[in-house]
């Protein structure tokens, strides 16, 4: 019953988004919508990293993700279009997933999260290193289309997420949940029970990269520059991580609201508190983590007792 | 009848010396770039007092965070456009985020004066927007003053071995290679290695330094490694005949050290410039905040200011094409020296304000930095060599 509670939060915070363009906002529409446009992209890397920390892996690797997506989608775009070189963009932070995790993922915990932690300061190093990359100088994109459409990389981030939204709602009430939450759990355990814990695993991590490799691929298109510690930063991965955590890990809900109010909240606090944001903006975050351990999700589920 | 025209011309001139105009800024005033981001607001604000003050132009400023980040860049310059109606932005000052800033600006037209954003990709990414005025050197700029400086020591003390110590990122390693070649063809033998910036541990290479036994210590870097480079360099034995830096700030306090003594490096400006303008700044600075800054980013803010106040009472109105007409013919002393736009040197933006020739190179010496080169600039003669020993 579950399912049935949550799903019109999802479709009321979906429906919100994709009619954002629409609604009578005055003279903060246009703001609102870049702001929006983040909250999107950072919520579904919320969400793609939910997706893996369900397995129990602390991934530190989404910066590598996203920054290959970004890297891929931008270097491809001005030969094959938007669409093609987002999916290749997505494809190349796949193909890192399964390089990644073929190697890493017999590893648990915190061993996994600095094994994910290297390939990423790895990765930037390429980044920099390689000539084709732009190397420090960073690598100017196109926007999305060709720029004709100025709605285009709203709505390319509207996808990113819906897509997020469907995968984390499929892996919560599908099978492939309890396969996630008894390698999350006991391993060994799991395994008894037929988990195939590695395959679980790789397919978390492998789909948590897509979506990461989607939303940096978006992301290029509407800052149209990318540099190394940009786009393989190891801030993306920790907003990556703080966002389920403020919202409600292991579910679908709580990166959506977690995304949403945390990404909204810091763009607010900054409009009307300016010099000084950071320390409300952290005193809320410590408050949340300290008096709701189930995020902010939690307050509905005290509230249906 | 008569004294009907004359209150009419008294209103008419009291309307147009009261020209209110709404101005944007936009600033790095969090993050990793906040250090330059207030100092260049501090500037700024102090020009609009003193603007302000005269009554010929009343400039509104409206302040916005851009957080050394282009998703937090972005939704704020938007504001500005949409929910504050500005017409002028200031700002720009990391390179990264004002390409972001690139697309924006291009689909809201203001008129954009830019005060940092010295790499050459940005001048790529403002190609032909007709509203665009850059304040600050390019970085090939930048290059050719520090080589300047490079051949002088060459001519002058005989100087042939470079040893480059620089930080992996962006900022040390873009144009890394094209310095070794050009410091290759001022006759120096060059070694060149890369750090990590605050990894802390340069003995390593300092110690195979040594052995290259270099007569410079080119270090290109960030100011938190600034301390543990002098420090090491002395503990590995290292002896260059100049230590000679180039961070983006140099650490707070730095010169209180003494192992900052005869330490060199380059800047745009220095409280103890002697032109008139930079006394002016000084004097106005110290009145309004208590202190003096060293920070080149504090004058260039308030540079920008008084050019757009002159240009506003030049143009007479508050139309952002016809202040861009005014201050594209503007000539004005500033703090930095003359300044007047012109085509950049790869022709690809129109309005270029400063060039290589307000940099200028000095030398920590008795705790303070004195300019030392170029000679019309110098105030104390380079110490070279400098004494680097552990006391």
């Amino acid at each position: 019953m579950r399912e049935l509670s949550h799903l019109p939060f999802l479709s009321f915070f979906l429906l919100l988004f994709a009619l954002l363009p629409f609604l009578p906002l005055g003279i903060w529409g246009a703001f609102l919508l870049d702001v929006g446009f983040f909250i999107q992209l950072f919520t579904a890397m919320a969400l793609s990293w939910d997706l893996v920390a369900r397995t129990g892996q602390l991934s530190l690797a989404h910066g590598a993700f996203f920054g290959l997506g970004a890297y891929g989608a931008g270097l491809l775009a001005p030969h094959v279009g938007t669409l093609p070189a987002l999916v290749f963009g997505a494809f190349v932070a796949g193909a890192g997933a399964l390089l990644l995790g073929s190697v890493t993922l017999r590893l648990h915990g915190l061993y996994f999260a600095i094994a994910s932690l290297a390939f990423s300061e790895v990765l930037r190093t390429l980044a920099l290193k390689l000539a084709f990359t732009g190397g420090p100088i960073g690598l100017p994109v196109p926007p999305p289309f060709g720029g004709v459409w100025p709605l285009a990389a709203y709505y390319l981030s509207f996808g990113v997420l819906l897509l997020a939204t469907a995968l984390s709602h499929w892996a919560e009430w599908s099978p492939f949940r309890l396969a996630q939450a008894a390698t999350r759990q006991s391993e060994a355990v799991a395994r008894v029970l037929g988990v195939r814990v590695v395959r679980v695993k790789l397919w978390s991590l492998l789909l948590g990269s897509l979506v990461a490799g989607l939303s940096g691929g978006v992301y290029g298109m509407k800052t149209l520059f990318l540099s190394p510690y940009d786009a393989f930063s190891l801030g993306r991965a920790v907003e990556a991580l703080v966002i389920p955590i403020f919202g409600g890990l292991y579910s679908t809900l709580g990166p959506l609201v977690g995304g949403v109010v945390l990404v909204g909240l810091e763009q607010a606090l900054r409009l009307w508190i300016k010099e000084g944001y950071l320390v409300v903006y952290g005193a809320i975050l410590i408050l949340v983590i300290l008096f709701l351990p189930r995020g902010l999700v939690g307050l509905l589920g005290r509230r249906r007792g | 009848m008569r004294k009907a025209l004359g209150f009419l011309v008294l209103l008419a001139g009291l309307a147009w010396a009261q020209t209110a105009l709404k101005v944007g800024v936009i600033l790095p005033l969090s993050g990793a770039s906040a250090v330059s981001g207030k100092a260049a607001l501090n500037g700024i604000q102090l020009a609009a007092d003193e603007v302000n003050a005269t009554g010929k132009a009343k400039l509104e400023l409206v302040v916005v965070d851009d957080g050394t980040d282009a998703a937090k860049a972005v939704p704020a310059f938007t504001k500005l456009m949409t929910v504050d109606k500005v017409d002028i932005v200031i700002g720009g000052l990391v390179s990264g985020v004002t390409f972001a800033l690139s697309g924006p600006v291009k689909q809201y037209g203001p008129l954009f004066l830019v005060i940092g954003a010295a790499s050459s990709v940005v001048e790529q990414a403002f190609e032909g927007y007709p509203l665009f005025f850059h304040y600050h050197p390019w970085d090939y700029h930048n290059v050719a003053a520090a080589l300047q400086f490079f051949q002088y020591l060459n001519r002058e003390h005989g100087a042939k071995k470079v040893a480059i110590l620089y930080e992996d990122g962006p900022f040390g390693s873009a144009g890394i290679g094209v310095y070794k070649q050009q410091l290759e063809k001022l006759g120096y033998q060059v070694q060149a290695e890369p750090y990590k910036t605050g990894s802390g541990q340069f003995t390593a290479i300092l110690t195979r330094f040594r052995a290259f036994a270099p007569d410079i210590l080119y270090w290109i870097g960030y100011d938190v490694d600034a301390l543990p480079i002098a420090t090491q360099a002395r503990q590995v034995g290292l002896r260059p005949k100049l230590i000679y830096g180039a961070p983006p700030s140099w650490p707070i306090g730095f010169e209180r050290n003494p192992l900052s003594n005869d330490v060199a490096g380059m800047t745009a400006w220095l409280p103890t410039l002697s032109n008139a303008e930079s006394r002016r700044f000084v004097e106005a600075y110290r009145k309004k905040y208590g202190e003096v800054t060293e920070e080149y980013m504090a004058p260039m803010g308030y540079t920008i200011v008084k050019s757009l106040a002159l240009a506003v009472e030049k143009a007479g109105s508050n139309d952002k094409n016809r202040i861009a007409e005014a201050l594209a013919t503007l000539r004005m002393n500033t703090p930095f020296g003359p300044l007047a736009f012109k085509p950049s040197d790869t022709g690809k933006t129109r309005y270029q304000g400063f060039g290589a020739d307000i940099w200028f190179q000095f030398q920590y010496l008795e705790g303070s930095r004195r300019p030392v080169f170029p000679k019309d600039k110098a105030s104390r003669p380079l110490r070279y060599p400098g004494e680097y020993y552990l006391r």
